[in-house]
């Protein structure tokens, strides 16, 4: 099974706009998925600069971006990118 | 500049059961002149009240040579200024000063402290000292008789160790059946080559630590009298490089990478635009660890070629907050500003590599904190580096 890479921004303004806090409680995340995704850090993604102010902090899954990523955020992306997705949601 | 570095380290002990230190060890840097001067002084007594002699003492020392006042002047403003001890009716501290110039040009000034060592090649050499007797005009009551004042020159070499102490060193153990009349000028020279021998490249802070521990030892763990130590080593510098900020032109992109990775010593990432801009030039991989996490300090992380990355901003103004504080990297938490702290204090020569780019985002009014801009922040790091630290410092803007 293809792993769901999981990569969060720990620059400046990601940091003070709440990276920070989602990162205190990444292991949370880490017990709820386990080995189905991977986690790494990012110097900065460079989108705080790119007209996509006031959407910080940044992350991405599976390379697509999420934007004002609580912990809340990124476990709803994770979840749309796991294989499976849909059974029975009914959507 | 030399080749010389000159690294000035201290360790004392106040005389047990008083809180505070009776000896005063000053050091400074006369940067116009490329100087640094060292005074160790000791006040008679112990306490609050030598403290504040000694104090007196090693601040005008320090002062009067600073401004090129002759060592006879310099020495009798001291006597003059110095109030009487209601007790002794008389006011007295010892002085040893260090005024080294250019890294190598040494002249020392001594008054009753215990002779200096310099030790060169594992040996310790005994400068030759010219006495200047100090005529005092009028009288001044319970000067001691005929002060006399030792001056002495010499040329350091790479790898001389100047070491001064106050008599709590050579007096220590004093009465012992060891030491009947103290440890004396020959064992605390006998026990300094011997530590030399033992760790060539022992530090001066930790020369002077292990010095004043072992007289305090002698002492039966509880100083006699205050114990002071002091070292100037003189040596190759320890060289950091932080380069922090994305040039303001990206063209110069590439010479940022380039500069960081010819540079010889340890080097330190600070910003992850900049980290990125390295790596992508470079051409390497950048490992972001979510670990080591602090609410305040984003998490460091790691380059071939560099020793640390760090976020900028905020990692560099706690960097600052540490050093103006006087932490020490041992008391505080594993995070990326401890981390820079740590290799600040292993370092000599430090230089900045600042990229001038403005970041938009930091500008934003909707940020919950003020951002400092970075050109700010690292002119102040590198103030208190310089004039606190006595760090070699330099910034070339990119």
């Amino acid at each position: 099974m293809e792993k769901v890479r999981v990569t969060i921004c720990v620059g400046t303004a990601c940091y003070v706009l709440g990276g920070a806090e989602t990162i205190g409680r990444i292991e949370e995340l880490r017990e709820l998925f386990g080995d189905m995704v991977t986690w790494e850090g990012e110097p900065c993604m460079g989108l705080c600069k790119a007209g996509k102010e006031n959407k910080a902090p940044f992350a991405s899954v599976n390379g697509k971006v999420v934007e004002k990523a609580s912990l809340e955020a990124i476990a709803a992306a994770i979840r749309e990118a796991l294989p499976g997705k849909g059974d029975g949601e009914g959507k | 500049m030399t080749a010389n570095f000159v690294e000035v380290g201290n360790y004392q002990l106040p005389k047990h059961g008083q809180l505070a230190a009776g000896d005063v060890f000053l050091s400074r840097k006369a940067h116009e002149e490329d100087r640094i001067i060292a005074v160790l002084s000791d006040g008679l007594g112990s306490g609050i009240k030598a403290g504040v002699l000694a104090t007196l003492t090693a601040t005008l020392a320090s002062g009067c040579i600073a401004s090129n006042l002759s060592i006879k002047k310099t020495a009798r403003l001291i006597m003059k200024s110095l109030p009487v001890c209601s007790e002794r009716k008389i006011s007295y501290a010892t002085f040893t000063i260090a005024d080294i110039a250019k890294g190598d040009e040494v002249r020392i000034i001594e008054y009753d402290n215990p002779s200096y060592l310099l030790i060169r090649e594992g040996v310790d050499l005994e400068p030759i000292k010219a006495p200047i007797a100090l005529t005092r005009s009028g009288t001044i009551a319970g000067h001691p008789k005929k002060p006399v004042v030792y001056w002495s020159t010499f040329k350091a070499q790479y790898g001389d160790r100047l070491v001064f102490f106050s008599d709590g060193a050579t007096q220590a153990g004093m009465g012992t059946a060891a030491f009947p009349l103290g440890w004396g000028l020959q064992g605390v020279r006998d026990f300094a080559l011997e530590t030399i021998g033992r760790q060539p490249d022992i530090s001066a802070r930790e020369l002077s630590r292990a010095i004043a521990l072992r007289a305090a030892y002698f002492d039966g763990g509880k100083p006699k009298d205050d114990i002071s130590c002091s070292t100037v080593y003189f040596r190759h510098a320890r060289r950091l490089l932080i380069a922090s900020g994305p040039p303001i032109h990206a063209e110069d992109d590439r010479e940022l990478a380039t500069l960081f990775e010819a540079f010889a010593g340890k080097k330190i990432i600070c910003g992850g635009t900049t980290a990125n801009i390295i790596a992508r030039e470079l051409k390497r991989r950048i490992a972001v660890s979510l670990k080591a996490a602090d609410p305040l300090i984003p998490p460091p992380a790691a380059m071939a070629g560099a020793d640390l990355i760090t976020e900028g901003i905020l990692t560099l103004g706690r960097v600052t907050e540490y050093l103006e504080q006087e932490m020490k990297p041992e008391q505080l938490p594993d995070n990326a500003a401890s981390r820079i702290l740590q290799l600040l204090y292993d370092s000599d020569t430090i230089h900045f590599l600042v990229g001038t780019k403005i970041n938009e985002a930091h500008q934003d009014p909707t940020m919950p904190i003020e951002l400092e801009i970075r050109r700010n922040v690292i002119k102040k790091l590198a103030a208190i580096l310089g004039e606190k630290y006595l760090k070699e410092v330099s910034i070339r803007y990119i």
